[in-house]
């Protein structure tokens, strides 16, 4: 039975910017943190059947969310899970090759790239992520990791509610990830949290950075 | 004009180089400390920075042995790609030492970076880096330090490299240092390029300097060298108008509680500043509060009871009071009758004057009418002054002037030397020998002898015929002749005080004459 939790995910300004999330399962998992002026309240959705959850369009117009501290501190929380599992010794691995974004980065080929260009790599990588960490929750079996992997997953969607509050147009996932353009595959689940790090620290705050609603907004 | 042309085309070439070799000058300087820095921060060869968002350089030490560049490799490879080759150059610092260097101006971030050295195809160095962490920036310039409206205050901004996307991502530090060798203080600030300090001292110079590093976030690195400093001078520190309004209340109140103490223990300040001189007053009851210090007068009313009292005036012995009477006739032109003899001989005198009375009586009764008109307080001064011309010898056995009878040293020569002063007593004893007493006059030298000392109590001289002015003295001894105050020269020339004592004549006065007038008496 499907139940709706509606996870509290507030502004800049304060405000409640509204977000649900459609569950397959009775019992979500949420965990609250607070970065400077924003503060989020996650909400895991674990999925069931392999289905991918897709947070339902909210009706209310999201203001942009152009501070950079809700990234830093995703980006805090993955450098952790990476650090976690470099040093787990058992039950941490993949149990399949993942495919995963090219997080490298040449500013003069990325000025080069329009707006669309730019969100479209980024978009397209977070859903890669988004599907190769839920791959690792279910390889690994180390329950001290599962808190890390957890909260990666759940800021990743948090991310994507980012994206949208800027008027990043959504991605529309191809049937097989593995032919993507710049994509590459990793075996080992640091690996895989590397690049979930680097790609965090690389395009995404890159996009936040150059998003046209920021700059409208600073400008305002 | 060609030529005008080519020389100042050649003015700008010189120009230009030379703005270009200082430039490069300033260039080779800064990488230099940069070197210093990695050498003394990173442990790992080969030692990489990004000084930008697209250059890596990389070094290391030559080693000691003799080598030449070719023979070393420089290899680096992106994940899932080829290596590359980077091509080395040999550096030589100033301070002596040498370097292989390898310089990108083409990189990736956020992408790990595999590194290999290699020296005659063997592998010396083996890395693994991500280029987005291991900046090491150049310093920031500008650095401007400004003084505030708020006392100890002090504005710092500066110019913060310009590296686009990473302004945000970058820290400072900023340290200012008092010029008089304490120790600086150093203040944080994150993605901004301008800090307000506080707490300076005042009247104090500072240096002020700022470096910057990656703050970790996205970015990572190593700090900056140091911006060239800053000095500023604080003001001194202006009075705070509170500090004095609390200054002059503090200060009234304690002149209010001095004054308080003041007024409280005058009396004991007083004690001490100015001690109390004893004053005998107790001891003559009404002298100076009746009598105004006028010792005959006062002497008059209390009958000399103080003098009989041995107590007032001597410590060490009893002195037993001695009447003296001058049976001479009341006579106004009698001339200052002589003094009563001393006492040596005195018994063989008085046996021999008996035999002359006749004589001596008819020379006193010359003298008496001298005697009654002539004031008894002269005749006792002038006896006084002869004394004092001719003082006697410091000797317990020494007699009171007045009183010569119990000395018993008997001697022709000392008869011979006062003669005059033997009459009245010859006289006396030539009256008076059977009603004799015993009586121990001067100081107890025991040599004073009871056989020839004459007391005569208060009853004979009541059994005296009127008429006769007598004297009755006391016999002071020692005290009466060696206290300075009975000189009649000394008076008002001896010191006797530090203090003003304002009884000190009239009692000095008091003690060198006196006497009883029978009038009172009878």
């Amino acid at each position: 039975m499907a139940r709706s939790i509606t996870p509290a995910l507030i502004g800049q300004n304060g405000q409640e910017l509204r977000e649900t999330c459609k569950l397959n399962t009775e019992r979500p998992e949420s965990r609250r943190s607070r970065t400077g002026n924003l503060l989020i309240v996650r909400t895991v959705c674990p999925a069931a059947d392999g289905v991918g959850i897709v947070p339902a369009r909210s009706p209310f117009p999201l203001k942009p969310i152009c501070d950079l501290r809700v990234l830093n501190h995703f980006i805090k929380e993955a450098r952790d899970a990476e650090a976690a599992m470099k040093v787990c010794r058992e039950g941490c691995h993949l149990s399949q090759s993942v495919t995963v974004p090219q997080t490298r980065v040449d500013f003069e080929v990325w000025e080069n790239k329009n707006a669309s260009e730019q969100a479209l790599e980024v978009q397209s990588g977070l859903w890669l992520l988004q599907q190769a960490l839920n791959a690792l929750r279910t390889s690994v079996t180390n329950t001290q990791l599962h808190g890390h992997i957890d909260s990666s997953i759940s800021n990743l969607q948090s991310l994507q509610a980012v994206l949208r509050s800027l008027n990043i147009q959504e991605y529309s996932p191809p049937a097989d990830a593995a032919g993507l353009e710049g994509t590459w595959t990793v075996s080992t689940p640091t690996e895989l949290l590397q690049v979930h790090l680097n790609f965090l620290r690389g395009k995404m705050r890159l996009l936040l950075l150059s998003a046209q609603a920021c700059q409208q907004y600073d400008g305002s | 004009m060609t030529y005008d042309y080519l020389r100042g085309l050649w003015a700008v070439h010189v120009l230009v180089c030379t703005i270009g070799g200082a430039h490069v000058v300033q260039g080779a300087r800064d990488f230099e400390k940069k070197v210093s820095i990695l050498l003394h921060e990173e442990p790992e060869n080969p030692k990489c920075f990004a000084e930008g968002m697209k250059d890596l350089t990389c070094f290391w030490e030559k080693d000691k042995k003799a080598s030449s560049v070719d023979q070393y490799s420089f290899l680096y490879k992106y994940q899932n790609e080829r290596s590359s080759k980077c091509p080395l150059k040999t550096l030589h610092l100033t301070s002596g030492r040498k370097l292989y260097v390898c310089h990108l101006n083409q990189t990736l971030m956020f992408e790990q970076m595999d590194i290999q050295v290699n020296y005659n195809g063997s592998t010396i160095h083996n890395r693994s880096l991500l280029i987005d962490r291991n900046f090491l920036l150049d310093p920031p310039t500008n650095l401007t330090v400004r003084n505030t409206a708020q006392p100890g205050q002090v504005d710092v901004s500066w110019v913060p490299p310009r590296l686009k996307y990473m302004d945000d991502s970058m820290m400072y530090e900023i340290i200012y240092t008092p010029m008089d060798g304490h120790i600086g203080q150093v203040e944080v600030a994150h993605a901004s390029s301008e800090l307000v300090l506080r707490d300076l001292e005042p009247a104090t110079t500072y240096k002020i300097q700022v470096r910057v590093k990656m703050d970790d976030v996205s970015y990572s690195g190593y700090w900056s060298a140091w911006s060239d400093p800053v000095f500023i001078e604080m003001p001194p520190a202006d009075l705070d108008p509170l500090i004095i309004s609390l200054s002059v209340i503090i200060s009234f109140i304690f002149l209010v509680l001095s004054l308080t103490m003041l007024v409280s223990h005058r009396r004991y300040l007083m004690k001490k500043v100015w001690p109390i001189i004893p004053t005998p007053e107790n001891k003559f009851q009404g002298l100076f509060t009746i009598y105004g210090g006028d010792f005959q007068e006062w002497l008059g009313h209390t009958n000399g009871d103080l003098w009989q009292s041995p107590n007032l005036f001597y410590s060490e012995e009893c002195s037993s009071p001695l009447e003296v009477l001058s049976e001479l006739p009341v006579n106004p032109l009698l001339q200052c009758p002589p003094l009563p003899p001393k006492g040596r001989k005195v018994t063989q005198n008085v046996k021999t004057e008996v035999d002359t009375g006749q004589p001596l009586l008819r020379e006193d009764s010359t003298q008496s009418e001298d005697w009654t008109t002539k004031s008894h307080d002269r005749w006792l001064m002038e006896r006084l002054q002869a004394l004092q011309h001719h003082p006697l010898p410091y000797s317990q056995e020494t007699q009171d002037t007045y009183v010569t009878l119990s000395h018993n040293n008997n001697s022709k020569d000392e008869d011979d030397d006062n003669p005059v002063e033997d009459l009245p007593l010859e006289v006396l004893f030539t009256s008076r020998k059977e009603s004799e007493s015993h009586s121990d006059l001067g100081s107890g030298s025991g040599q004073l002898s009871s056989q020839s000392s004459y007391e005569y109590s208060n009853q004979d001289w009541a059994n005296k015929p009127p008429g006769y002015t007598y004297m009755a003295v006391a016999d002071s001894g020692v005290s009466m002749d060696y206290s300075p105050m009975n000189r009649l020269e000394d008076i008002g020339k001896v010191p006797v005080f530090t203090h003003e004592y304002k009884n000190d004549i009239s009692l000095r006065r008091a003690f060198l004459t006196r006497q009883h007038h029978v009038h009172d008496n009878y």
